[in-house]
Order: structure tokens, then sequence, then C-alpha cells
């Protein structure tokens, strides 16, 4: 398969000139954008498979570009926001995006974001467009229909609580989930005060898949949410 | 003297209020005072309550006067007793005053006498006396001077005591007792016209009677008016000055001891109030008070608005006496009501029932001032046709005198305080200022030059290679300090706006040590797992913050291959971060001066230059903010151990 095409918008010439190059050492193709206009023009002609957005764009809200690209593609979005502006990006990823990274970012934890990012264009197209009914990443096995769980074959006694909060992350892997998405998903409701039983039932619920699994799949985003890996 | 020139003290002015037309040109004169010195301004009115004497003409102007000196600013204070200038003086004396205006009147009586600002001024030698002339005679009609009525059944009160008198010395005149005896009589006479009757007058009559009835009966020749025996008119003279100073010492006594009463009254009235209003802890606290003891003491119905910032009346805080609370919220909401409310807040003056504004209204509304300004309206509930007696009043001013000098001090300490955290912050802020600008200038100094010597060609590879890394290592220590300086930013009035949430604490410190991944020295960073599962309530960004810097710090003092070990554990009520390193350790008398914003440790170990000793004063202050505690202790066996204590937040599940 060829290296993806990536699609780079920030406005900053340094940046972007920093961005392009790393990911060209990898051999990834790239384009870029300075601005928000010139971002969604070449979004929908040059139909990239992945987006780096940075959020602090001149001419456009950065939420509203991704608000734009996802009534169309399901392509995965990273968006790059400097730390003062973390509500910003909360609501880029409630938004539709996938991931974050906050100024400043090394290269590498660049890098490591785009694998990711590939691991979940490929697991898009292996099942396409249909939800398959059983989800398999590494040894886990997440069987929709039966609402069970299983761990190398074994299987996992789950509360129904924990079953879909981990249905919820298998169907967003690769996706960090935010815990406003996380809470009106699996409680239906966004009661600050039931942040606490979400960590409770996250914690409950990596002892049961984790420790057996042998490898860390949930990871925690510090006031952000929670994300599964792709193995 | 122009070289000694002593302080220019703050002035303070008291006008004298009486109950005179005229007094209005003094409490004029006052103001104009006041305002040419910017001093403070207060009124008294000295209530020498002479019962009976005090017409409804005099209280009505009284009232007035009162009214219009505290429409010109003054805080206005009632005092009690018949020596008016001791009481003055008193007060002056108490109450800091540097200046007393006070009006001279030809009219003997009804104003301040002729010597009461001679008494004063000998009263108090220190203090600036202004008399204002009573230039213009007013041309007003003197009132007649107030004549008790000869009420009948005091008259015929007294005409039966002097006949019983006479009768009792018919007989002893038959039993030969002695003149003296009879003298005795009438006296004993007189003293009880003068105590059962009202006011000087029957007392004086009834001297005069009775010296007239004795020489009539009883004196030789008997039945006519004239005397024989020599001596006797002195007799008859001494008599009459018995019987006339006992008459003026009794109705003395009794008008004394009406007002005893009503000065103890009304002494513990202002006293408990002023005491309650100490005691009451916010401005709105001190408001809510004084309606409740204006309620309590008049047993009226009290609404208070509290004025907003905005300079619009709240809405009312009610507290009902002898109606349901719903009642009084109804005739509160009275557009008529609500109209003379809002047009007492304005003019800043009285409205409502038993005034000339509003007189309909259902209650009388009065301003709290304070400097001038109205901060509240309360409303006292007036009946219709009711009259409202000018003792209470009075009363009302003087507590709501109270209550504007209680606000007063009240806004006067939140000043203090907030000035006292602005000059703190302030001090931080240019000591912050300074340490960043000299912290930034280095790290600058060393990429902007490694950065340049590369453009310019290095041959050496392992000197380009030196070079890189400089600038990497200084950009990450800028990236830190920027992210520092990020967090105080956060800490506005000197609070840090936290976004607090239940956190794991092993995300927690996972986080923390992701941080430091980038570093060199990361490989020596090692982190026990947590046992069981830790929640705290905290903002994670802030706490991610704290840990990193605490790793930093502790890498910086390990020196090279020192190794930090980060763990957590339940203790108590608390969770336990513990961030510990195995360098020198740090010595006692130093384990608390670490904490001190811009302290840097003078041996500097490792690498030298990298003091921002904003880092552990900013630890210690994102730990007090969280509610938690941020210590020092030493390592075993050797080094230091950074424990941060934080409320621990039982787990519980909601299925």
């Amino acid at each position: 398969m060829n290296k993806p095409l990536i699609l780079i918008v920030e406005d900053d010439r340094p940046v972007r000139n920093l961005i392009t190059l790393a990911l060209q050492q990898r051999e990834y193709r790239t384009q870029t954008a300075a601005n928000g206009a010139a971002a969604l023009l070449a979004a929908t002609s040059g139909s990239p498979d992945i987006l780096i957005l940075d959020l602090g764009l001149p001419d456009m809200d950065g939420v509203e570009i991704i608000r734009k690209v996802r009534s169309w593609s399901t392509l995965p979005i990273i968006v790059v926001s400097s730390r003062s502006d973390e509500a910003d990006k909360i609501d880029a990823l409630d938004a539709g995006a996938d991931d974050y990274l906050t100024k400043p970012f090394s290269v590498d934890e660049l890098l490591a974001r785009i694998r990711v990012a590939e691991r979940r264009l490929s697991y898009i197209s292996e099942t396409g467009a249909h939800d398959s009914p059983v989800f398999e990443n590494g040894g886990l096995r997440v069987d929709y229909g039966a609402g069970c769980a299983f761990v190398n074959g074994e299987e996992v006694h789950l509360t129904p609580i924990e079953f879909r909060l981990l249905a919820l992350m298998a169907r967003n892997v690769g996706r960090v989930l935010t815990h406003n998405v996380i809470l009106k998903e699996v409680w239906n409701n966004t009661l600050p005060n039931d942040t606490q039983s979400l960590r409770v039932y996250m914690a409950s619920l990596r002892s049961k898949i984790e420790e057996p699994l042998g490898a860390k799949i949930i990871q925690t985003h510090v006031g952000i949410g929670y994300r599964m890996l792709r193995l | 003297m122009a070289l000694d020139e002593p302080v220019r003290q703050h002035e303070h002015i008291l006008v004298c209020v009486s109950p005179s037309p005229f007094c209005q040109k003094v409490i004029k004169t006052a103001s104009q005072l006041v305002e040419m010195y910017s001093a403070d301004f207060s009124a008294i009115c000295v209530d020498a309550a002479r019962p009976g004497r005090e017409t409804e003409q005099d209280r009505r102007q009284g009232e007035e006067n009162a009214q219009y000196a505290q429409q010109l600013g003054a805080q206005f204070h009632v005092a009690c007793g018949g020596d008016v200038a001791a009481r003055i003086a008193e007060f002056a004396r108490v109450s800091g005053v540097t200046k007393i205006v006070i009006g001279r009147s030809a009219e003997q009586g009804r104003h301040f006498r002729r010597d009461i600002a001679q008494r004063l001024s000998r009263l108090l030698p220190g203090t600036e006396i202004v008399i204002v002339p009573n230039a213009a005679r007013p041309n007003f009609p003197a009132p007649a001077e107030p004549r008790p009525a000869l009420a009948l059944s005091s008259a015929a009160q007294a005409a039966g005591i002097l006949l019983a008198a006479t009768l009792v010395c018919w007989i002893f005149y038959a039993l030969r007792f002695t003149d003296a005896s009879l003298i005795t009589v009438y006296i004993l006479a007189v003293l009880l016209v003068s105590f059962v009757t009202n006011g000087f007058l029957y007392g004086a009559a009834a001297s005069i009677l009775s010296v007239l009835l004795y020489n009539f009966f009883f004196t030789e020749p008997r039945f006519t008016l004239y005397v024989h025996v020599s001596g006797y008119p002195l007799t008859l003279v001494v008599m009459f000055l018995s019987a006339f100073l006992t008459s003026s010492l009794t109705s003395q006594v009794k008008r004394q001891a009406g007002q005893h009463a009503r000065n103890a009254y009304r002494t513990e009235v202002l006293l408990n109030s002023n005491r309650r209003l100490q005691l009451a802890e916010s401005e709105d606290g001190i408001l809510l008070e004084a309606a409740r003891q204006l309620q309590k003491l008049l047993l009226r119905s009290v609404l208070l608005y509290p004025v907003l910032d905005s300079g619009e009346p709240a809405e009312p805080i009610l507290v009902p006496a002898g109606e349901s609370e719903s009642a009084l919220r109804a005739a509160a909401a009275e557009p008529t009501e609500q109209e003379a409310a809002r047009w007492v807040l304005g003019k800043n003056e009285q409205g409502g029932a038993t005034t000339g504004i509003y007189g309909g209204a259902s209650f009388w509304y009065l301003a709290v001032r304070m400097n001038g300004r109205p901060f509240a309206v309360v409303g006292i509930r007036v009946q219709k046709g009711e009259s409202f007696d000018s003792f209470d009043k009075n009363l009302v001013l003087a507590m709501l005198g109270e209550c504007g000098v209680a606000l007063e001090k009240a806004r006067l300490d939140r000043a203090r305080t907030e000035y006292a955290v602005r000059v703190r912050q302030e001090q931080m802020r240019a000591d912050l200022l300074r340490s960043i600008s000299h912290d930034l200038r280095t790290p600058l100094t060393s990429i902007s030059g490694s950065a340049n010597m590369l453009l310019a060609g290095v041959d050496d590879p392992d000197e380009r290679r030196k070079l890189y890394s400089d600038i990497y290592d200084d950009s990450i220590w800028l990236i830190r300090l920027v992210e520092n300086l990020l967090s105080i930013t956060k800490m506005d009035d000197g609070r840090l706006k936290l976004r607090l949430l239940p956190e794991d604490v092993s995300d927690l410190l996972d986080a923390a040590v992701n941080h430091m991944l980038p570093y060199r020295k990361a490989h020596a960073l090692r982190r026990e797992p947590c046992r069981g599962l830790l929640i705290v309530r905290a903002d994670s960004a802030l706490i991610v913050q704290l840990l990193v810097n605490l790793i930093e710090n502790a890498f910086k003092y390990a020196g090279d291959g020192g190794a930090v070990v980060v763990s957590a554990e339940k203790a108590g009520t608390q969770v336990c971060i513990r961030v510990a390193d195995d360098g020198p350790g740090i010595p006692d008398e130093e384990k608390e001066k670490v904490f001190d914003m811009f302290y840097t440790r003078k041996d500097h170990p490792a690498d030298g230059r990298r003091g921002l000793g904003l880092g552990l004063a900013l630890c210690r202050t994102i730990a007090q903010a969280h509610a938690g505690t941020l210590r020092v202790r030493d390592n075993e066996p050797h080094g230091a151990v950074f424990e941060l204590l934080l409320p621990a937040v039982e787990a519980e599940r909601h299925e």
C-alpha cells in the first residue's frame, strides 16, 4: 500500500516546514495549506488520507473546518493546539477530530500520532462501511451482538456499563474520546459528578482487560479523555 | 514656621442641630466648611426632653433640620440629657471632632443658649468653635410660650389638697400646735401638689396660695391678710421660698425620671444594635441585622432594599411584624411603594408615610447612607392614619447612623485587605518579571549563538553535535519556563482558577512521567505502580505540572547518575504522592526555604545556572489551592523526598 497523503494546515511557516520535512523524511506524501479556505479547497480536491490541522488559523475557526470536513469524510484528523486553548482542543475532539498534539511537540510525538492514524485508516478500510458484528484487536475480541468480550479466547466478565464502555472504545479504536462523549454515550447524560464513576469503571475495566492481555490497550489523556489503541 | 508646619490633620466638623428654622442656615454654613476642608461631617441633636414644652411645630422643625443635615451628607447623631453643652462636648471628644459649628440666637430658651458656645470652648479648649450669628432676625411669629393649659382636673386636685391642708391646720391650731407645725403641713401640701400635677405652674401657684391661706386663717389678726407680730413677714417669706423650692425640685425630679427611663432604653437599644452590627460579617449581614433590630424595636414590619452596583434597588428583604410575610410582600409590591422607595433612593431624602412626599404610602422610607451615597433604602410600616413618635423617629435615625458607621467600617476593612493583597501581588509580579527577564536571556543567548555558529559552518562533527544538543536542551528549558508562566497567569487575584475533576492518581503520575520522556535523563526515572484505585479531585494540568516540576527538581539535585522514584499510596484520608531522589539531600535549615519564591540554593549542583526559584513556590501554591500540602523530608540512606498530600475521594460506583 502506498504511503498516505497528509494535508498539513498550519499558518506559521517554520512549523509548517518542520512538519513537512519530518514527514517527507519518513517518505509520507504531503500537501500544505496556510489558511482555512485553502485547507477546505485542498481537502475536497486533493482527497488527503490524514489531516493535520492547526486550531489557531487566522481566517477560520478550526472547529468549523472539522465540522465541514466531517460532513463528507471520515479521514483521521489530528488537531494541533497551543496549551492556552485547551478548551478549543476538547471542542475539536467533540466535533469529530481523532487526535490532538499540543505545541510545543517533538517530531517523535508527531510521527507516533501519524502511525496511530494510519492504523485507524487500515481498520476502516478492513471493516468497510458497515459495522462488523465482532471486533478484534490483538488478543481482545468484542462480540457486539452477544454482548461479551474475550481476552486470548477466555471470556471476561463485565458489568453492563463496563461492556458499553468497552464497546464504545472499540468502535472508535484509535480515536481520542472526550469525557463528554463517553458520558453521553454510556450514561446518557453529562452530569459532572459522573466523571468520578467514569474513573472507577475505567480502572476496573482496565484491570479486567489489560492484566490478562499483558498490554496497555487503553490510553488516558489527562484532562481530555481516553483512547483504545490499535495493537 | 514654614519649616516645621504641622501635618494638616484631617478635619471633622460637627454641627449642632436645634429645632429652629434659623438652624438650617447654621447647617448650610457647616456644610460649606466641610466642602472647604473636605472634612468629615456629623450633625448632633441634643434631645433635652422637656415634656410638654416641645410643641408640634418644634418637633416638625427639628425633624426637618435633621433631614436637611443628612441631605448635606452629615452623619446624624442624637444625644440625650439636659446639659446640652456637656453632651456635645462628650460626643466631640469621642469622635475626634476638630470644629464645632453652632448657631447663636437672641431667643433664650428656644435655642442653644448663648452661653453654650462659651461652655463648649471651656470644655474643649483644643476645638475650634464657629458661631453663626442670627443676623437676619427671622420674622416668623414667635410661638406662644408653651403653656400647659390649666387642666381642670389638676387645678381641682391642687385646690383639694390645699383645702385638706387648711382643715388639718385648723385642727392643729385648735389643739394649740406651734406655727412651725402648721407651716410644715402647708409645705407638705405644696409638695403633694407638685407631685400629682404636671408642670411647674401648679407648684408655684400652690406655694403662693399656701402662704396666703396661712396668713389669712392662722396669723393674728385672723381672717385678714394683715400681720401684727413683728418677724412674721419674714416667716412668710421663708415659708414661700421653702414651698416654692420644694415644688420646683419635685417637678424637676419627675421630669428627669421620665427622661432617664427614655435615655436608658435608647442607650440600651443602640448599644445592643451596635454590638450586633459589629458582629455582622458582611455588608449584607449588617443591613439585615439593622432591619431586624428596627423591627424588634418598633414592632413594625421593615422592608430593606439593598442597592445594586448599578444604583438600582434590588429585591427587598422582608422582616414582618404582626403580619404574614406574604401580606408584607404584597404591600411592598404596590406601585406607589416602589416609586416612593426609588424616589428616596434617587433624592437621598426621607419619603413615604408621615412625610410630605408620597404621604399616601404605607411605609416610611429612609436611605442608609455611607459617605453621602445611599447604600440601602429602609421602609418602616406605618398604618394609615397612625402617627410616628418623634422619639422613635430620632431613634431610627440614630440606628441608621450606626448602621452607616458599621458599613463604612466593613467597607474600609475590605478595602484594606484588598489593598494588601494587591500590594503583595504587585510585589510578586515585579519580582517575577525581573527574574524571568534574567532567566530568559541566558538560554536565548546560548540558542542564538549556537545556531549562528552552525550557520557559519563548524567542521568538527562532535562540536556540531554538541551545539545541536545545546540548542535542544535550552529550548526545552524555555518550554518548561513558559508552562510555569502559563500557570502563573491562571493565578488571578491571588487564587488559582481550578477546574477540579475526580482524577485517577495513576493517570496523573503516568502523564508526568511521559512528560519527562524527551529528556536525556529520563532513563533514571522510575515509576512504582499504585496499589488500588486512588482518586483525588484535581485540576489535572496543574497537578501534572507540579509533579513535572518536582521530578525536574529531583534530577537537578540528585546530580549526574542520580535516580528518581515516583510513587503514590493511600495515607489515611489522604493520598500521598512521593518524588524521591538519592542525591545529597537538603539540609534541615533549608527545608522550608526551598519553597520560597525566587529561592535558589547557593551551592548549585549539576547544571549550574538553571534556577527559576519559582518552581517549588509554584508547586506549593498549586498544592494549597487543592487543599493539599507539599513538604520535604530526608530519604534513606540519603537524598530528599518531596511529598504531596491531597484529600482522597472515595471511589464509588454509580450503576
